[in-house]
């Protein structure tokens, strides 16, 4: 098994084990289980964290040690991607709410954590 | 034996240093990027929309309050705000029984319906509306906002909400950077120069030349180590002369106060991020993520905190720079402004003798600042760069 695919794998598994918790919580909470583009922050979010995964992996030799540059760079892709596609939705009625800022926030740190592995995993070699 | 060692370490000495100079003058674009970048920070600082609830109707020529009407610490105060923001134009006396403004105006350049450039002379130092292509624009705390041919301002909550349109005018500041950098060109082209004719420093080298030794040896070379500081010495002198002077010359009464624009100190602070991101080396970003040496748990804990750092010591270095020198021009200008409340010969001479012993404090806090930024940005390149063995 490559190591590219091990990296999706594990980024996969884990938002979708992310994914199941939260629509557990959301049931438990008597909430709507599909509301605020929670499907679009998944997807979007663990499509990014491959992208960003990918650059790692596939750097240059002469850029290897930009990396955790990369790795802000794809958090600044993140932020415009939250920007671009949900912020202005979550700002209809003028504030935020916890449902919809959890709604992104989640898979974010999910997808998160597994690049920030990769990235050490990189690191350490 | 003794003498012709002597003469070997000068020459190559020299050597080292023209080649210093040398790429000093080369990386002066630091400043032309800074120049390019201010008036964009400028404009986000804030974007006014139209208001639909207006409340209020107020003319131009309301907007600057009278002179006569004020009271002499409300005057003061005023006169400290004025010195304190940006302008429009380099404004350097007002004779208030004539009216006149003596100064010289600078280019507005404005992105709205098009490009509209004028003079800031128009504005008549905020009493007047300028008109540019039938659009009408007026000065409000120094800022431009579009209005009808009257210059009405639409206030809300003590707000303007006028359209703002997009401000990349020569202001003040931008003028001065610009300034600043041809002076810096002028100066080390010039000593570049004359260590081709002579390795004996002549002319303006011979004031840099400690200077720049100064940098390399007191701030470049301990901070980032003897491999790496020459790809840094070019940076580390540009920011060190420019905020050096800029703070020099904002204690003349020419009213120039770069740095206390937070616009320059953030720009100065993103390009230092930059760079240090950019060089970081395998072992600094293992540091943040993964710090060697500590529990595992302790990794964890330290890597949101170390990543937090990366940001947090940018913000830092601008808002020290920003702060020190704002509270240095407020307390020097309140002290001459007690001058003129104190109606007794005691408490006027007594603020004029604290005012000028200030006047030096700033004069060694012009230089103290500009080290503080050069060395804390230098301490960031050297723990980018550090190496394993270094440790």
């Amino acid at each position: 098994m490559s190591v590219l695919f091990k990296y999706i794998v594990q980024i996969t598994l884990a938002c979708l084990v992310t994914f199941g918790v939260h629509i557990m919580i959301l049931t438990f909470m008597d909430k709507p289980l599909f509301d605020n583009q929670i499907i679009t922050a998944y997807v979007g979010n663990v499509a990014l964290a491959i992208f960003i995964v990918i650059g790692l992996l596939k750097v240059p030799e002469t850029l290897q040690n930009s990396r955790g540059f990369l790795f802000l760079f794809g958090s600044f892709l993140k932020f415009g991607f939250f920007f671009l596609a949900f912020y202005s939705n979550f700002k209809v009625d003028g504030a935020i709410q916890r449902t919809e800022f959890f709604a992104f926030f989640i898979p974010y740190a999910a997808a998160l954590i597994m690049e920030t592995k990769c990235l050490i995993d990189r690191l350490s070699k | 034996m003794s003498t012709k060692k002597n003469i070997y370490f000068c020459t190559k000495f020299r050597i080292v240093n023209r080649q210093v100079i040398m790429q000093f003058t080369r990386a002066l674009f630091f400043l032309a990027v800074l120049v390019l970048i201010q008036p964009v920070f400028l404009t986000a600082s804030g974007h006014a929309e139209h208001a639909s609830d207006s409340t209020e109707s107020t003319q131009v020529a309301n907007q600057e309050p009278a002179q006569e009407g004020m009271s002499m610490k409300q005057e003061i105060k005023a006169h400290i705000q004025h010195h304190l923001q940006d302008g429009h134009d380099f404004h350097l006396y007002t004779d208030t029984e004539t009216n006149t403004h003596v100064g010289f105006p600078l280019l507005v350049i404005l992105l709205d319906d098009g490009i509209q450039v004028f003079s800031s002379s128009r504005f008549h130092h905020g009493e007047s509306v300028a008109e540019s292509n039938g659009n009408f624009y007026a000065l409000h705390h120094g800022k431009v906002y579009k209005t009808d041919a009257a210059g009405t301002f639409e206030m809300h909550d003590g707000h303007v909400h006028n359209e703002k349109p997009l401000d990349f005018s020569i202001t003040k500041n931008v003028f001065s950077i610009m300034a600043f950098a041809l002076i810096l060109i002028l100066l080390f082209t010039g000593a570049a120069r004359s260590y081709k004719k002579s390795l004996v420093p002549s002319g303006s080298a011979r004031f840099l030349e400690p200077l720049i030794i100064f940098v390399r040896d007191e701030i470049a070379i301990p901070n980032i180590g003897e491999k790496h500081y020459k790809r840094f010495m070019s940076y580390l002198l540009t920011v060190f002369f420019f905020i050096w002077l800029v703070n020099l010359f904002g204690l003349t009464p020419l009213g120039i106060n770069v740095t206390n624009s937070i616009s320059v100190t953030f720009a100065l602070a993103v390009m230092t991020f930059v760079i240090t991101q950019f060089s970081g080396k395998k072992e600094y970003w293992k540091h943040i993520f993964w710090m060697p040496g500590v529990p595992v748990p302790m990794k964890i804990l330290l890597a949101p905190i170390e990543l937090l750092g990366v940001f947090i010591k940018p913000f830092a270095l601008l808002i020290r720079l920003y702060a020190n020198i704002t509270a240095g021009h407020i307390v020097l200008m309140s002290l001459i402004g007690l001058m003129f409340i104190f109606h007794s010969w005691i408490g006027s001479t007594l603020s004029f003798g604290l005012s000028v012993f200030i006047s030096f404090i700033e004069l060694l806090v012009a230089a103290l600042q500009a080290y503080i930024f050069t060395m804390l940005t230098a301490l960031y390149f050297g723990s980018a760069v550090a190496e394993h063995e270094d440790h």
